[in-house]
């Protein structure tokens, strides 16, 4: 086995594969634990399709995909926040009109591009094994951010996410801080979209954070611990996808569900025995 | 010399077209213990939001220290009467009690020590020390209610205002609470919303009496009768004084 490994990340692109997957895990795995205890989950899904027409309008201007991902993420983040608090419209439809109108934007841009062979399925499913060291460095640059933001503000964010009325009372601007939080969604998604591409974006974004979430006792904890799945998902996805030549991001978001239903059946089996255990030692 | 902490005028308030509150006028001094009390649906959670600021009056002024009620928002510690977070949240006991002083500590980064050394007071004034590392999901009502006070003392408030706060606790439990309260009443005013009249008047100075309008009594002015007795004097004259105003 150690050999078989050894052959399998003696290829460059495999061992930049790799340090991607480890990158993105970690601010999937802090934001993905914000996502799933604020429920917001389709609200990433929604960021993460506006991106797309991000990407299209950089491709068409001939500007880089990544900046214009990241654009198209912050901007949406800030407006889909931003019309949801202030004209209090349902964020379900505010998310459905994103997630369609984005995409299509983006389809609408790469259509008109001229003698450019746009890859839209790799930006749609990703193509890790394609990826360059510029991009690494783009991604070790968002996880930063995200780093940062997340040492900076964390004690505002927990507070308004667990009680929201509190945090009101208390004189925190309730709705900048969640505002703040989708841009730090905003930034994961363009950072994981290079892993698993814009559709399989919110599997990986809620299900290593959901599996964590059943072991979890607190906010930290819950970070720590889905950071450790985010990588333990990707990169045996990784691995697995390589020999048998599947795609690697599909690979990793089922497995990432398979690993997600492992982690509530363990904790359920764990609950039944310390049950049993209990009532057997009265 | 007894200063103002809260002072509401000829205060009106109505939701949608119901008029909840009318013709409210009320001073409470610093340093007082005042029980508000009332049947179901009388407005006592709505005064309370309209002095906490969450809610603009109709017609009429409330200073709370002074200001405006959003201005000494920061001075106020409120227990509300049901827990307004989520159960299922991972957080610990101690973190909950910790983040009373969200306002009161850096902008960046995390709890001083100082944060830490007042939330571990608090705890252990409210006996919940050995719970500090529990998670919130696995408490009991009462534990609950004691977190939610401790969240509520940890900023050292001028004013605290609990909205029933002994709604999901037993009596014993009640006791103990309102036996520490009245230590804490050394330090600041105090407001306690009760449907329970009868036990809320062994310890506060003065019971307002609110059901649409507001009427005040001195609990002191009762205390030479017989138990028994004022509570039957206090309900019987409750409910004289309204029947005035239907």
């Amino acid at each position: 086995m150690p050999d078989a490994l050894a052959e399998l990340f003696a290829y460059r692109f495999m061992q930049m594969a790799l340090a991607a997957c480890l990158l993105a895990s970690v601010g999937c795995g802090l934001i993905g634990a914000l996502v799933v205890v604020r429920r917001i989950g389709f609200v990433a899904g929604g960021i993460a399709h506006t991106v797309l027409a991000g990407i299209g309008v950089a491709v068409f201007l001939r500007g880089s995909p990544v900046m214009g991902a990241v654009i198209a993420a912050l901007l949406s983040a800030v407006l889909i926040g931003w019309i949801k608090l202030r004209w209090r419209q349902d964020e379900d439809v505010l998310i459905a009109a994103f997630w369609s109108v984005g995409m299509a934007v983006g389809i609408l841009f790469m259509s008109r591009t001229p003698g450019y062979g746009v890859d839209l399925m790799s930006y749609l499913f990703g193509n890790i094994l394609l990826i360059t060291t510029d991009e690494l460095v783009k991604m070790a640059l968002l996880d930063a951010a995200i780093v940062a933001l997340l040492l900076a503000f964390h004690k505002q964010i927990i507070v308004s996410s667990f009680d929201e009325e509190f945090a009101r009372l208390r004189g925190l601007h309730v709705e900048a801080i969640y505002i703040l939080m989708l841009c730090m969604v905003a930034l994961t998604v363009v950072l994981l979209i290079q892993i698993v591409g814009i559709i399989l974006v919110i599997a990986l974004l809620v299900l290593p954070a959901a599996g964590a979430a059943q072991f979890a006792t607190s906010v930290a904890r819950l970070m720590a611990l889905s950071v450790l799945f985010s990588m333990l998902v990707t990169v045996s996805g990784l691995m697995l996808s390589y020999q048998p030549d599947l795609p690697s991001g599909s690979t990793i978001v089922v497995l990432a569900g398979v690993f997600y239903v492992f982690c509530v059946i363990s904790r359920a089996l764990w609950r039944r025995y310390r049950k049993r255990a209990l009532a057997g030692s009265l | 010399m007894t200063s103002s902490a809260i002072e509401i005028h000829d205060l009106v308030f109505s939701y949608g077209g119901a008029r909840v509150l009318e013709d409210i006028n009320l001073g409470i001094d610093a340093g007082e213990f005042f029980g508000l009390i009332g049947p179901n649906a009388a407005g006592k959670s709505t005064l309370l939001k309209l002095i906490l600021g969450l809610l603009e009056p109709d017609r009429g002024s409330i200073r709370v220290l002074g200001d405006r009620p959003a201005a000494s928002r920061g001075q106020l510690g409120y227990v509300p009467q049901f827990p307004t977070f989520q159960r299922d949240f991972p957080i610990t006991v101690s973190e909950v009690v910790i983040s009373g002083r969200i306002s009161l500590t850096a902008t960046f980064g995390g709890y001083s020590s100082a944060d830490r050394g007042k939330a571990a007071e608090v705890m252990t004034a409210l006996e919940i020390e050995d719970i500090a590392g529990q998670q919130v999901a696995a408490l009991s009502g009462g534990q609950t209610q004691r977190m939610l006070i401790a969240r509520a003392l940890v900023c050292d408030p001028a004013i605290l205002i609990m909205d029933e706060p002994t709604s999901n606790i037993d009596i014993r439990a009640e006791q103990d609470i309102f036996s520490l309260l009245r230590v804490y009443n050394n330090r600041m005013t105090i407001i306690v919303v009760s449907h329970d009249i009868g036990f809320i008047s062994s310890y506060v100075g003065r019971v307002g009496c609110l059901n649409r309008t507001l009427v005040c009594h001195n609990t002191a002015e009762l205390s030479g009768r017989d138990i028994s007795e004022l509570y039957g004097m206090g309900v019987r004259m409750i409910d004289h004084s309204h029947s005035g105003h239907n």
